[in-house]
């Protein structure tokens, strides 16, 4: 072989120095000759002739750093030709060496571009994070069987206290909380469903509360006193904020003339009194709002995470204050049932909701809500949709309003306005509007509520 | 016996005399070819280990040939060698492919140990080499048990079990040493402990690492009688092999022999020459090469001319050339034999299926 | 059929069960012959066997130990004694580096099938040098196989299975139980590797040992049995390489608690593999992290009551249970 090759002198060499050539182009050369010094990192040899022949060509030049196996010289033995593409030699061996750089080289880019995304990737989960923390007291906030109950049985850990360290909820507290019915149903309280949320929609600002770079610092004077939502407070601001946000809205009122819902009612109460039944107007419109889907069903459906899922059973939630907060328990299957049976119901459900005592199949599964605020002489209002769930109705306050008759005269009217919320995801303006036009017709003419 | 020469010419299967030491010409002829193919091999590696095709360490036999050729000479189906990890020589001259060695040096799956092992863990099992350690000292005991089986069993085998004089330093050794002694009073162990005395162990002489430079001697502590022997003159070593066998295999009480030779190479080929000795006692050890000594020999007693050593040596550069290329070709083992070979019996495998 | 037999008998019944049916089963060690040997295994065994198949040798862990792994490799299945545990450190180097990798650097060629066997653990005053308990230590190795069996039956039958296997295997013997009787199945009762055992039934903490510990564990849940109406479960691990992290899973899917328990040093010990595993395999069943209860962070003293402090104790085990399950500690 007539090559001369920078020779591996040590296990860890990768390269070495020539320093200095001890022959010259041209020179006679025996086997054993010494040819040039080199250095490595470690020392400085020289390198001997393993052939005969003669020096026939200079490849390194003092001071080039060559890797080892790199050609360095030719010796022309006889007879032999100096390869024609000399430089094709020192090619090949520079192109191994060039391309075990160029793979290293490779290998440390997609190391930095698998960094930078997995940068990316923090960044996008950090305000997702962020939020689950703010919620959090301290790192454990519940054990991990205790997520995995409440995500089985659609618990809201917010209402459940812990008895662990640094306010832990751990696996008796859930067990007490779902004996006692405690615990609200909510599927996306979860911390998971925000941050799955945020894994959907990068491009979504994060969910919850204002950033805090926004928001002024507590005053703390002798006349500021600074709040601590309760969890049922804040778990409900969480919702709306991200109903609001999510739920593309929109409103369509009518107002509603109710003089003749109202002489039934006070009919039929007379007949009912001794039976204890005394119907309240909100059963009147909540029977009505649910009669009136029965054309109108994009407006019973309930966002799962296939899509939106219409629901021909009314499962009418209506909307109870409490000291703390707001919870919607369930009338199921509303259409179904009577005026007198509504009102038992309602009735009941309203007095436990507020203490406390709901099962929760009577505050989960409702497919519709209906809001009324009424008792507090609002003119009108909007509601925020309750998700999962598409619609919701707002009821204002019955008012004494002159009107118009038939004949264009003047005449007292008692007048109810309700507003619709709805998602425009599953139902648009049209649907909303005629889908209250229904409901003014069935209040208006209250003999459809037997039908 | 060297594995065949591919390309034919004066190749072909070498038979082995047992038991008669007659230096006659053919014979000597072919622990020549035996000699010269070692020395090839020696020296293709090093370049290879130069170009960076062979990784990790590397320790080769230069100028030792002589003590590996003349006591292999005397090896017996059935017995077993063991050795450290100089042990190329013992690969190929129990019979092991060139091509399978070199291709092991590569670190190839066609390697004799599937490229899992190196340059320091050869083993051929069938041929009777039981490996191939990394641990100065390490396999000594090794060999001792194995040498204690071969008696158990009730064969009339023996274990050749080659070690340096660096190894002598090691606890391994003297407890080794300790149990064949003790085991041998009964004839329980058939162990010929071959010293491979070059004079250095890594980068220190013998004078610097023992009051007791006579290494033979340190055997007197645990009974085992022993001698020295001319490591660079191969009929001396044939000798000492053929008589020394037999007496083990007669009589299952461990010996030892102690080879005085020289390593013209370095220890591993990351060392340097320079460093700890003088280029003047390597030229005159070079007049003592055993290649080069043997050469003589044949040539005045007209067993061989020059001719005929030329071809010995062409066929055995080809014969190694083709191993070159063949490792060269050979590809790296599949990425499953990684997880092979952890456990026998049926947890043969354990990675991920 | 079972019989009521001592830790002690029951190994020794298995060596020698071994012995009369393969002719290259072989023993070896120091002072195992003639003398009887230190914890009265063999004694006797020389004199029906002969100093062939029951070989004294002398104070060389690495020369014997070694040659033991050459003999292996010949086909021959020493068992080889290690006085204590404590001794093997001179042998590693042939256990480490030749036993366990052979087979790998020789591309399959070679097995060696050798059992390597001894009083592993402390807890008899025997101080510092004479105490460590080696489960983490040759566990971390791949090649070994390493089981610590805790009942008398358990020891006969993981012997056989050891002896029977091709691998070389550490057989570490509970020292400080070699008294204790247990229930002993007759015959061959051969016990696999890499399967754990469950040594008492429970639902509401999981406690996981091995060696002695796994008794100090049982005295523990009988204890919150009957003061607290805890009802816990006790693992014995007894297979550290191959390990049963089936075993541990499911106990914790079911109870939700773990605390693992070892005599040796928390740091890089089995105790920590035994959480890692659980947080990994079992997370959504925790409802508390798991507790590692191990020995004193000192080398082993040796005054009666310094050694108590030094290694795991009921009360320490307790009320790890305790804090899993929320309760008062006591």
């Amino acid at each position: 072989m007539p090559e001369v090759f920078m020779p591996k002198m040590g296990d860890a060499m990768e390269e070495g120095t020539l320093l200095k050539w001890l022959v010259s182009e041209g020179d006679d050369i025996s086997e054993g000759d010494p040819l040039a010094e080199i250095e490595t990192d470690k020392a400085s040899m020289e390198i001997e002739a393993e052939d005969s022949g003669t020096l026939a060509q200079i490849i390194a030049q003092e001071g080039d750093d060559i890797p080892i196996g790199g050609a360095i010289a030719f010796i022309q033995g006889e007879g032999e030709e100096v390869p024609e593409s000399d430089s094709g030699g020192e090619e090949a061996e520079a192109e191994e060496g060039g391309e075990d750089e160029a793979q290293a080289q490779t290998a440390t880019q997609t190391e930095a571009g698998s960094d930078a995304e997995g940068d990316e990737e923090e960044g996008e989960e950090q305000p997702s994070g962020g939020q689950a923390d703010g919620r959090a007291n301290g790192r454990f906030r519940a054990s991990p069987i205790v997520k995995r109950l409440a995500a089985e049985n659609d618990l809201d850990l917010s209402k459940v206290d812990g008895s662990g360290p640094q306010g832990r909820i751990v696996e008796r507290d859930v067990r007490a909380a779902m004996e006692r019915g405690d615990a609200q149903a909510n599927g996306q309280e979860e911390a998971e469903a925000p941050e799955a949320k945020s894994a959907e929609e990068p491009q979504e600002a994060p969910q919850v509360g204002l950033q805090p770079a926004r928001l002024p610092e507590p005053v703390e004077g002798p006349d500021t006193q600074l709040v601590e939502p309760t969890r049922m407070q804040r778990v409900i601001g969480e919702r709306m904020t991200e109903a609001k946000q999510h739920i593309p809205h929109f409103y369509a009122t009518v107002e509603i003339r109710m003089d003749a819902a109202m002489a039934l009612r006070k009919q039929l109460n007379e007949q009912l009194e001794e039976e204890g039944v005394k119907l309240s107007v909100n059963d009147f419109v909540m029977k009505a709002c649910a009669v009136a889907l029965r054309g109108y069903p994009n407006l019973n459906a309930i966002q799962t995470t296939q899509g939106f899922e219409l629901h021909e059973k009314v499962n009418m939630a209506m909307a109870v204050a409490l000291d703390a907060g707001l919870i919607t328990p369930v009338i199921r299957d509303i259409t179904s049932k009577g005026l007198a049976t509504i009102s038992r119901e309602s009735k009941d459900l309203a007095v436990r909701a507020r203490d406390g005592d709901l099962q929760p199949d009577e505050y989960q599964g409702g497919t519709i809500t209906v809001s009324n605020m009424g008792m507090f002489g609002i003119e009108s209002f909007t509601a925020i949709v309750n998700p999962p769930q598409a619609a919701i109705i707002a009821v204002s306050s019955i008012q004494k309003r002159p009107s118009y008759d038939e004949n264009g005269e003047v005449v007292p009217a008692s007048m109810m306005k309700l507003t619709l919320s709805a998602d425009h995801r599953i139902a648009n303006g049209r649907d909303g509007a005629l889908y209250m036009s229904e409901v003014r017709r069935v209040l208006e003419n209250p003999v459809l509520l037997m039908v | 016996m060297l594995a065949d020469n591919d390309n034919g010419g004066n190749g072909g299967v070498e038979t082995r005399e047992t038991g008669a030491v007659a230096t006659g010409g053919d014979r000597l002829v072919d622990l020549y070819r035996e000699m010269v193919t070692v020395r090839r091999f020696e020296e293709a590696c090093q370049r290879a280990f130069r170009q960076g095709k062979i990784g990790g360490y590397l320790h080769v036999y230069t100028g030792q040939e002589a003590v590996a050729v003349g006591f292999l000479d005397a090896f017996k189906e059935g017995d077993r060698v063991i050795t450290a990890y100089r042990d190329h020589p013992h690969a190929l001259l129990l019979g092991s492919d060139p091509k399978n060695v070199m291709a092991e040096l590569f670190g190839r799956g066609t390697g004799i140990v599937k490229g899992k092992g190196g340059s320091m863990h050869l083993f051929d099992v069938e041929r009777g080499l039981m490996g191939g350690y990394g641990i100065v000292g390490g396999h000594i005991p090794i060999g001792v048990g194995i040498a204690y089986a071969l008696k158990y069993h009730e064969t009339d085998n023996i274990c050749q079990l080659y070690l340096g004089d660096g190894a002598m330093s090691q606890g391994a050794f003297h407890e080794a040493a300790n149990l064949a002694g003790l085991w041998g009073m009964d004839g329980q162990c058939p162990c010929l402990f071959i010293i491979e005395n070059n004079q250095y162990g890594m980068g220190t002489s013998v004078e610097r690492t023992t009051a007791m430079t006579d290494l033979a001697r340190k055997f007197d502590s645990y009974g085992i009688e022993h001698e020295k022997v001319d490591g660079m003159d191969i009929e001396a070593v044939l000798e000492a092999a053929g008589r020394l066998t037999e007496q083990v295999r007669e009589t299952g009480k461990p010996y030892a022999v102690e080879a005085l030779t020289y390593r013209t190479a370095p220890h591993g080929a990351a060392d340097f020459f320079e460093k700890y000795r003088d280029k003047e006692e390597i030229e005159e050890w070079r007049k003592r090469d055993p290649i080069g000594i043997l050469e003589k020999k044949l040539l005045e007693s007209e067993a061989a001319d020059e001719e005929k050593l030329d071809e010995i040596k062409n066929e055995a550069k080809e014969q190694i050339d083709e191993a070159v290329n063949f490792a060269d070709e050979s590809d790296e083992p599949p990425i499953e034999e990684l997880y092979t070979d952890v456990y026998s019996g049926e947890d043969e495998y354990t990675g991920e299926v | 059929m079972a019989e009521t037999k001592t830790y002690r008998e029951a190994l020794r019944e298995a060596m020698v069960h071994e012995m009369e049916r393969d002719d290259n089963v072989i023993l070896m060690g120091e002072d195992i012959g003639v003398y009887g040997g230190t914890h009265l295994i063999t004694d006797g065994l020389i004199d029906e066997w002969g100093p062939k198949r029951v070989m004294d040798t002398p104070i060389s862990e690495n020369g014997f130990t070694g040659a033991a792994v050459g003999m292996a490799m010949m086909g021959m299945r020493p068992i080889v004694e290690m006085m204590t545990w404590n001794f093997s450190f001179l042998a590693a180097d042939q256990i480490i580096q030749h036993a366990a990798k052979v087979r790998y650097f020789s591309g399959g060629q070679v097995q060696v099938p050798l059992v390597i066997r001894g009083p592993n653990g402390g807890g008899v005053q025997l101080s510092a040098q004479h105490t460590h308990s080696l489960e983490n230590f040759y566990g971390h190795f791949p090649g070994l196989k390493v089981v610590a069996p805790v009942t008398p039956n358990d020891v006969k039958g993981m012997m056989l299975t050891a002896v029977r296997d091709p691998n070389p295997v550490v057989f570490l013997e509970a020292g400080a139980l070699y008294g204790t009787k247990g229930e002993v199945e007759e015959g061959d009762n051969a016990v696999p590797f890499g399967k754990a055992r469950v040594a008492r039934e429970g639902d509401d903490v999981t406690l996981i040992a091995y060696g002695r510990q796994v008794n100090l564990c049982l005295r523990v849940a009988d204890a919150l049995e009957e003061e607290d109406g805890v009802s816990a479960e006790v693992i014995d691990l007894r297979s550290i390489r191959p390990f049963d992290e089936d075993a541990i899973v499911e106990s914790v899917e079911k109870t939700h608690r773990a605390v693992a328990v070892q005599e040796q040093w928390r740091w890089f010990g089995v105790a920590s593999e035994v959480a890692a595993i659980i947080q990994d395999r079992a997370f959504d069943s925790l409802d508390a992290p798991v507790e590692r209860v191990s020995g004193a962070e000192v080398p082993a003293p040796y005054a009666r009551n310094l050694e108590l402090a030094a290694f795991p104790s009921d009360k320490q085990v307790a009320n790890a249970a305790r804090r899993v399950l929320y309760m008062e500690e006591k």
